[in-house]
């Protein structure tokens, strides 16, 4: 494996890398990677209250935004990109379909205002979460199928 | 698979069992008191599904080019390096809150994670790339 280590995988994986992602998908991981970086900059705060060097004032309302950041706005929404990308498509002859785009970017718009409503309240956030959450299933469950002969995935 | 995502998975599977562990501990044995949540938490999220995500993403990823298929993969390993040593500090000094350098780690250990959640999107950043 070590000789052929340095691209004997991602060739399996991505085809050497050939493929992009769609740009959906791009974008909701760049989303993502940001809200990642915002929440950790939120722990970060957080450990440095709970160590006595600093007091916030705000510390109930850190962590539940820290909380909601990284669950919903890193962890969540990572999925909902990666599972667009990479469950099997639609087929026609010419061109592969990820199915309704919209449900899909509905579920992100809803995912992200839930984010974003829970520096204010976060009644409101589960109210985007659960709306989210329909979206996607709605979005998702026709594509949970057996890959075609037709078309191979992009990333196996 | 990559050397780097070998040892971002096998590295999450340690932490995978440590935060099990440490959560049968707290339960049976804190007698409802769990007192060792946050730490058994972080070591879940942070400690086995981050080295998860980021060791896949490094390898399933779209490649940065063909010279360095992998990006910037130091940043990567400065990411892993920081990132482990921030959450074993916290681990470590988390539950201690009367010892004379809890302050100090737990600085230490939010400084280390942050600057390794930099690191990494730095690292996986250029490999996030969509149709134009």
């Amino acid at each position: 494996m070590a000789g052929g280590d340095r691209l004997g995988a991602l060739d399996m994986a991505t085809r050497e890398g050939e493929k992009i992602m769609p740009k959906f998908t791009a974008i909701t991981l760049r989303i993502a990677l940001v809200q990642f970086l915002a929440g950790s900059t939120l722990g970060a705060v957080l450990l440095v209250h709970k160590s006595g060097v600093l007091a916030i004032h705000t510390y109930a309302a850190t962590r539940e935004a820290h909380f909601h950041v990284l669950c919903f706005g890193w962890l969540v929404q990572l999925c909902v990109g990666m599972s667009f990308w990479i469950l099997p498509k639609f087929v026609s002859e010419s061109k592969a379909f990820h199915g309704t785009k919209t449900l899909a970017v509905g579920a992100i718009i809803a995912l992200n205002f839930g984010v974003l409503s829970s520096f204010f309240t976060s009644r409101l956030s589960w109210l985007f979460y659960a709306v989210a959450a329909v979206l996607f299933v709605f979005h998702i469950w026709p594509r949970v199928k057996p890959f075609s002969n037709s078309h191979k995935p992009e990333s196996i | 698979m990559p050397t780097i995502t070998r040892l971002f998975i096998k590295t999450g599977l340690i932490y995978f069992l440590a935060a099990c562990s440490l959560l049968v501990f707290d339960s049976v044995f804190a007698n409802g008191n769990l007192w060792l949540t946050p730490t058994w938490l972080h070591l879940f999220v942070v400690g086995w599904i981050s080295h998860l995500i980021f060791g896949v993403a490094g390898w399933m990823f779209p490649k940065h080019s063909k010279e360095t298929p992998r990006g910037n993969e130091k940043l990567g390993y400065a990411g892993f390096f920081l990132l482990n040593l921030g959450l074993v500090i916290r681990a470590v000094f988390e539950p201690l809150s009367g010892h004379g350098w809890y302050p100090v780690a737990l600085v230490i250990s939010a400084l280390t994670q942050w600057l390794a959640a930099i690191a990494l999107v730095l690292w996986i950043w250029p490999r996030v790339k969509g149709k134009k």
